[in-house]
């Protein structure tokens, strides 16, 4: 999706430029005499377009530089901003432009379970520039006001996706932290019969273009009430859509039997579709391989994986998103104790099972624990022995370990890339009364300024 | 910006290349062809055209003001400090200028500048700024307002 908005944004930026280019180049080539016949209505000509309003373009340019929180007080300034923050062309050109003019600031949204005693958990976005050298890490908490009840928690995060994310737990939500937008999901429709159960879910969240939608897909595992006994590789599949603010159950379900490790802490959105890695029992033996599934088809697919690691119980896989989200990758690395290298699988070409490669491997790293996160093509994020958050960045040059100083209790701490957008939760006036607002406080767990 | 003795012997004994520009108030300004390549739409046509240099170069929409302060910040290889010494309308000209002339590295210094004077500002500041009539009724604006109140907290003072 953003790839795909970015290229054409491209596109259109070197089609103007072009134009520009051509156009200016055969005005110049008009007689001068024109020109300095004008000339001493310049002085007049330049005090009038000073008085009047910037082109739109330079207006879009210096705007797309603003946080989000700011743009929203410019909708104030008059009617011609409003129209043009409003547009959704502008929207999703500020989501690619804005943030790609921040490579060097680093934001994460970062969800964590503090204490041992209580299920409360914070989201904090961290914030750090890369060539800080003091090491400065500062963060600020979003404090959703009706949220902050003792019974309420957030164990996993997927986004962003054209900066909303969806955060499982009680209630489900889905935010737009950039307008503090909080929006609860209502209860799960029970698609289980009276006859079954489930004890295990996987979550899955993306954008249907078609239908400008956000959705969340849920799968569960199908155990009888009779037996007690589970229905193997079985599942059932729920939507909610955020157009209609429900859920309804998918009638196909997952057409073939499949089981999940584990849902990923990567968000691996890609084509449209959100992934999980899962395997398949080929007479006794375990098959890795990928389950997809399609937002905008509402259809599961079975992506087949190559052998690209020796057993689950030495070392992990997680999924990630590869090439700005063009594809998809796997990086395997050891589970805790074992002193291994680890691997980065690429499918070179997404709509192609057999283009599977190593890309690359990274030497042994002793304090890695668990994959929490992995940018661009070799940054990762890892949590530490001791659940501390840590950066690593592999770029040859640049290669380097950072200490986040920030940790999670009980394997508590999950992290997403934070992006700045105007994409709105609000569907229609019925549903707005229902966003929860919230403020934004510095983090007092970590808090260098103190 | 001051040159260094080196620097300015080598000027004197070398002769920069330069081109003619003709500035919108009619003033003839030479100036050192590494700047004037930064400008693409004069660049352009000096390629284009294999062009007599002598002739100046018309830009009717840039002041003989705005150029020399461009071309400062050009020497200076875009010096933040210098900028800050920029009135207003002097940022605005030198913005407009920018997006005229194509320059792009100076067009994403000067935005990028704007844009971090104005974040923070009230809405007063942002429209005496671009010079921006209020055309909402005070009740659209209280509607605008009150959808999205937590954005006017923490303000900066204009």
């Amino acid at each position: 999706m953003a790839i795909a908005m970015f290229s054409s944004v491209c596109l259109f930026c070197s089609f103007l430029f072009q134009s520009f280019v051509i156009l200016q180049t055969k005005i110049m080539k008009l007689p001068i005499l024109i020109l300095t016949t004008r000339r001493e209505e310049g002085t007049k000509q330049e005090k009038m377009s000073m008085e009047q309003y910037l082109p739109r373009e330079l207006v879009s340019n210096i705007l797309s530089r603003l946080p989000a929180k700011d743009l929203l007080k410019c909708k104030r300034v008059c009617k011609s901003w409003f129209d043009l923050l409003t547009d959704p062309h502008f929207i999703s050109n500020y989501y690619v432009v804005h943030n790609s003019l921040q490579s060097l600031e680093k934001h994460l949204l970062v969800i964590r379970r503090p204490f041992l005693s209580n299920l409360k958990t914070s989201i904090s976005l961290l914030s750090w520039n890369a060539n800080d050298s003091k090491n400065l890490v500062s963060s600020d908490v979003l404090n959703p006001s009706e949220y902050n009840s003792e019974h309420k928690y957030w164990s996993e995060i997927s986004g962003p996706c054209n900066g909303i994310y969806f955060l499982e737990g009680n209630p489900n939500v889905v935010i737009n932290p950039s307008l503090r937008q909080f929006k609860a999901l209502p209860e799960f429709y029970l698609s289980g019969s009276s006859k079954t159960y489930s004890l295990s879910d996987h979550s899955g969240f993306g954008f249907d273009s078609k239908t400008n939608d956000y959705k969340v897909v849920v799968i569960r595992d199908i155990w009888s009430k009779e037996t007690n006994e589970r229905k193997p590789g079985h599942w059932t599949a729920d939507l909610y859509s955020l157009n209609h603010n429900s859920w309804r159950k998918l009638g196909a379900a997952i057409p073939f039997p499949i089981e999940i490790w584990s849902s990923s802490w990567v968000y691996t959105y890609v084509n449209n579709c959100c992934h999980w890695w899962g395997y398949v029992d080929d007479s006794g033996r375990r098959e890795d391989c990928v389950l997809a599934f399609d937002m905008v088809s509402e259809s599961f697919r079975k992506i087949k994986v190559p052998r690209i690691r020796g057993s689950a119980k030495e070392e992990f896989a997680t999924l990630a998103p590869f090439n700005e989200s063009a594809t998809i990758g796997v990086i395997v690395y050891p589970v805790r104790g074992q002193k291994k290298p680890f691997d980065v699988w690429v499918m070179k070409d997404y709509w192609d099972e057999g283009s599977w490669v190593r890309k690359y491997s990274v030497e042994p790293i002793e304090e890695i624990h668990k994959l929490v996160g992995f940018y661009g093509s070799n940054q990762f994020l890892w949590s530490s022995r001791d659940e501390g958050l840590v950066w690593h960045d592999c770029e040859p040059e640049t290669e380097q370990m950072k200490d986040l100083q920030v940790h999670g209790k009980n394997g508590s701490l999950r992290a997403a890339r934070y992006m700045e957008s105007l994409v709105s939760l609000k569907r229609g006036n019925e549903f707005s009364w229902q966003l929860v607002s919230c403020s934004m406080v510095p983090d007092h767990l970590l808090d260098p300024r103190k | 910006m001051q040159k260094t003795e080196g620097e300015e012997s080598k000027a004197e004994n070398e002769e920069v290349k330069q081109v003619t520009l003709m500035t919108s108030d009619g003033v003839k300004m030479k100036v050192e062809i590494s700047i004037v390549y930064e400008m693409e739409i004069v660049r352009s046509f000096i390629e284009v055209n294999d062009a007599d240099h002598s002739v100046p170069f018309p830009l009717p929409n840039v002041s003989s003001h705005t150029l020399d302060l461009i071309i400062e910040l050009v020497k200076n290889e875009y010096d933040d400090e210098f900028m800050k010494t920029f009135s207003h309308d002097e940022l605005k000209e030198v913005l407009v200028a920018a997006n005229y002339l194509n320059m792009k590295t100076l067009l994403d210094f000067i935005a990028t500048a704007i844009a971090n004077l104005l974040e923070k500002k009230s809405v007063e500041f942002i429209r005496n700024f671009f010079n921006i009539v209020n055309d909402f009724t005070p009740e659209e604006e209280a509607e605008i307002r009150k959808t999205n109140e937590w954005v006017f907290q923490d303000l900066d003072e204009d």
